[in-house]
């Protein structure tokens, strides 16, 4: 259990982190999933330890949303300003091509945005489908869903990501 | 799925891979403490169950062992023990001896049955007396 949450845990945060726009809720989010997984799932195949692991995460992002979603609409939105910070983001000097990894830090800017105005279930299947590179039978198991229902939400959030990003790609 | 999905999808994949190789070390740390803490609870909640970490020992196979124990004890206790019933006084019956209700409505004087016992030993020995005469003449 321990070699798989750190092999996950840094992917995990970053994925909470995406969501949640918030370094610190990702944190927590990733600690609360990790000991629920081990608490309450360490005896299941090991086979399902991600996609359960991930349904954790999700249902405690989630959570997060939900205690927060207040708060940022009175406050205006208040995301992590190292997230956004251009030096951070900025490629680095050892980067092979500064122009496209100018033009990828743009297009995740873009997707970043787009995601958050998807809805909940649309945001999960692209994460889990297209960032995580799950199959539609294990999203399907982190979602507590039907695999039809894995594929039509992801046919709809990359038909709103075409829209929204497509100018990226000419 | 078109071309252009192809190539959005694998620049996507390729920024989140680059934003997961660089990760702050102090965020690794800090994921590094939480895995750790995750497990140390687990481990002690695991202790806390009575399950002693081994595997397939879990608090649930203690139900048996306490199930039993508790009938034991339940059938061996001494508690109460049935105390046989206080012998209940009976009334001492006396044949000869006439209740109250039966003097008061007799009406006879009082002085009768003070003199009862008498009474009661004269017409014994008149009968024995009878029964001698009868004998004799017979």
């Amino acid at each position: 259990m321990n070699e798989f949450l750190a092999s996950i845990e840094v992917r995990a945060f970053r994925i909470a982190e995406l969501r949640l726009g918030d370094r610190d809720s990702a944190h927590d989010a990733v600690q609360d999933a990790m000991l629920k997984l081990v608490t309450n799932y360490s005896e299941r195949p090991e086979s399902e330890w991600t996609p359960l692991f991930y349904r954790i995460l999700a249902n405690r992002v989630h959570d997060f949303q939900r205690r927060t979603s207040l708060h940022r609409r009175l406050f205006m939105d208040e995301r992590d300003p190292e997230l956004a910070d251009p030096v951070e983001s900025s490629p680095g000097p050892e980067a092979d091509n500064p122009a496209r990894e100018l033009e990828d830090e743009a297009l995740w800017q873009d997707f970043s945005g787009a995601l958050a105005q998807l809805p909940v279930r649309q945001q999960e299947t692209l994460i889990f489908r297209l960032l995580e590179g799950m199959s539609v039978t294990e999203t399907a198991l982190a979602m507590d869903c039907s695999e039809g229902t894995v594929k039509t939400q992801y046919s709809r959030a990359m038909e709103r990501m075409r829209s929204v990003l497509g100018s990226h790609l000419s | 799925m078109t071309e252009r999905d192809n190539i959005l999808q694998q620049r996507l994949r390729r920024q989140f891979e680059s934003r997961v190789a660089d990760t702050p070390a102090r965020d690794r740390r800090r994921l590094a403490m939480a895995r750790h803490a995750a497990i140390n609870a687990a481990a002690e909640k695991g202790t806390k169950r009575l399950g002693f970490g081994l595997p397939g020992f879990s608090r649930w196979a203690w139900l048996p062992a306490g199930a039993a124990a508790s009938l034991l004890v339940v059938l061996l206790w001494p508690g109460e023990q049935p105390t046989p019933e206080a012998p209940v006084a009976e009334p001492i019956a006396d044949e000869a001896a006439p209740h109250d209700l039966e003097i008061l409505l007799a009406g006879k004087d009082l002085d009768f049955y003070a003199e009862l016992e008498f009474y009661l030993w004269l017409e014994e020995e008149g009968l024995d007396e009878a029964e001698t005469m009868d004998e004799t003449s017979g």
